[in-house]
Order: C-alpha cells, then sequence, then structure tokens
C-alpha cells in the first residue's frame, strides 16, 4: 500500500539489526549501525505507529530475534531521501512496513550516520566491539 | 614512504619439480609438482587471522540471517573479501569492521582519522566509499579503484593507532 499520508512524519521505522551490522566509529567514538544494514531497495521495518495502535513496545519487533539488536529512523528523514513508505502488514505481523527506494551509495551512509540504536543486544556484539565499548565507559 | 604505511608484501616463489613417472596411461602421469614458497619481506597486521575468521564466519549465515530476507554469502564474495584483507593488513592499521549485506555481500570498513572507508564486496555490484569526515567530501568508485584510493587515505586510517 503506498503511502496515503496516514503515517505521521514522526513516526519511528524500526529495523532489526544482526550483531555483525553494529561496528565502532571512532571518528565519532560510539558504535553506530553499518551502512549494510539499510541496502535493501524494498526495506523492511516495523511501523512505530502501529505498535503504539496495538500497544505493543519496540520490543515486539524482537520477539521471534533473541541475538538481533534495534534501530530506528524517522519516517520524515527517509522521506526526505526520496524514500516511500508504505504499510504492508502480514499475517504474523500487522505493524510490518516497508522503506521503498534504492539505498545504494551516499544513501545508506547517511541512513547508518542517522539510525539511533533503540535496544543493543551487547551480549551477541563482536569481542572487539565489546572492547571498545569498555574502554569507551571506562573513559571518565 | 614511511615503513609503517608499506602494505604487507609476500613474494611468492614458484618451484616446478619433476615427479617420478607413474606406471599408467593416466594423462596426469607427466604431470609436474609445483612447490610454493612465501616469504614475507613487509609483515601484515597481527589482526589479520581474526579478520579472515570473521569473514569465514558469514559464510555460515543462515538465509534470512538479518532478521529478514538476507542471502547467504556467496563462497566466491568472502574469497574476494578476504584478498582484500589480506592485501590492505597494514600493520599501522586496527582491524576493519567485516560486516554482511542483505544481498549476500560483505562490507569492510574503517571510520577513523577523520575518515570513512568503505568497500563493499558482492556478486553484483562492488564499489569503494570514502567519505572525508572533515569536508564532507565524498568519493565512491567501482571497487577496482579502491588500492589507489587507499593510497590517498591510509596515512589518516592509521595515524591514531
Amino acid at each position: 500500500v503506498p503511502d496515503d499520508g496516514t503515517i505521521p512524519d514522526e513516526t519511528r521505522l524500526y529495523r532489526r539489526l544482526h550483531p555483525t551490522q553494529v561496528v565502532w566509529d571512532d571518528n565519532q567514538g560510539c558504535i553506530r549501525v553499518s551502512s549494510g544494514a539499510f541496502t535493501d531497495e524494498f526495506m523492511s521495518v516495523n511501523l512505530g505507529n502501529e505498535l503504539e495502535r496495538i500497544n505493543e513496545p519496540p520490543t515486539f519487533a524482537l520477539r521471534h530475534y533473541p541475538i538481533h539488536s534495534l534501530a530506528w529512523l524517522s519516517k520524515g528523514f527517509v522521506q526526505s531521501h526520496e524514500q516511500e513508505v508504505r504499510s504492508t502488514p502480514t499475517p504474523d505481523d500487522s505493524t510490518h512496513g516497508e522503506v521503498v527506494g534504492r539505498k545504494k551509495g551516499s544513501r545508506s551512509r547517511q541512513f547508518a550516520k542517522e539510525a539511533k540504536i533503540e535496544i543493543l543486544r551487547r551480549d551477541d556484539l563482536q569481542p572487539d566491539l565489546l572492547e571498545h565499548l569498555k574502554d569507551d565507559e571506562a573513559t571518565p | 614512504v614511511s615503513p609503517a604505511l608499506q602494505a604487507p608484501q609476500y613474494l611468492v616463489d614458484t618451484h616446478v619439480v619433476s615427479r617420478p613417472p607413474i606406471r599408467s596411461t593416466s594423462l596426469i602421469s607427466n604431470a609436474q609438482e609445483q612447490r610454493f614458497s612465501l616469504q614475507v619481506s613487509q609483515p601484515a597486521a597481527e589482526w589479520i587471522q581474526s579478520a579472515i575468521a570473521k569473514i569465514e564466519g558469514l559464510t555460515t549465515l543462515a538465509p534470512g540471517w538479518d532478521g529478514y530476507s538476507g542471502k547467504m554469502i556467496d563462497s566466491t564474495v568472502a574469497v574476494q573479501a578476504v584478498k582484500f584483507v589480506i592485501d590492505h593488513a597494514y600493520p599501522t592499521l586496527p582491524e576493519p569492521a567485516i560486516v554482511p549485506t542483505a544481498e549476500g555481500g560483505i562490507q569492510i570498513e574503517w571510520h577513523r582519522g577523520g575518515i570513512d572507508f568503505e568497500v563493499a564486496i558482492s556478486d553484483v555490484e562492488s564499489t569503494v566509499f570514502v567519505e572525508d569526515t572533515e569536508t564532507g567530501n565524498i568519493d565512491e568508485r567501482p571497487a577496482d579503484q579502491a588500492n589507489s584510493i587507499f593510497g590517498d587515505v591510509i596515512g589518516r586510517l592509521a595515524a591514531s593507532a
């Protein structure tokens, strides 16, 4: 279903992350999402407004995924990068949506830098990334 | 170029050794055995084994590994990624991030010294992407030009190592 304007711009679009898709960025001095997580032309997400409608927290998106973390972008942000946001519910997930449009190149990098990590499952991250996190937390 | 900024260098020497004849009409009866020796004239980074192990680990990811419809990592892609790592395991660089992509590719990334350097290897389209976060300059090219771009930024990627 194409965007008919019923999805507010501030809606959070939640995207699951495999542990390997979280990287250390020394330029920013923090962990962030790799651009490799945002390359799908038809990129599945969970729509934040639909989660609110059914009274489910963002963790709903991880209910079948014990090792994945969760990040989000706003609908307004992706729309400003020539993407269309669609509500595409599935039998298993009424909050399912898609961000449709070409993302390769600099666009996927812009998405990666803008994405906010909502839930980080540390136990499954790469060991060297955990070392960075420990060092970062030990710094006063 | 400072020795610290030199790429790891390997000298592969091939020796052809005649094999004793085999008493058969096999097509390989006259084949010659090749032996290789590897001389490392500039040591590679200590992280090279870890990086290669990570690439190997990515080849075990099952379809849907990303929580969506992520494809398995193709072995050809993995071999190309290993080759890139071997050629760019500069001793002064930290270990890069090794990241799978949904279409079955592998990204190798450094984010350091004000430079974002990413090589995306896939069986569809391989690219190298560099952003100077201080100037905002972005350069994106086919991956076969990665070496020349890497040479331009290696000093900054290694600067704070």
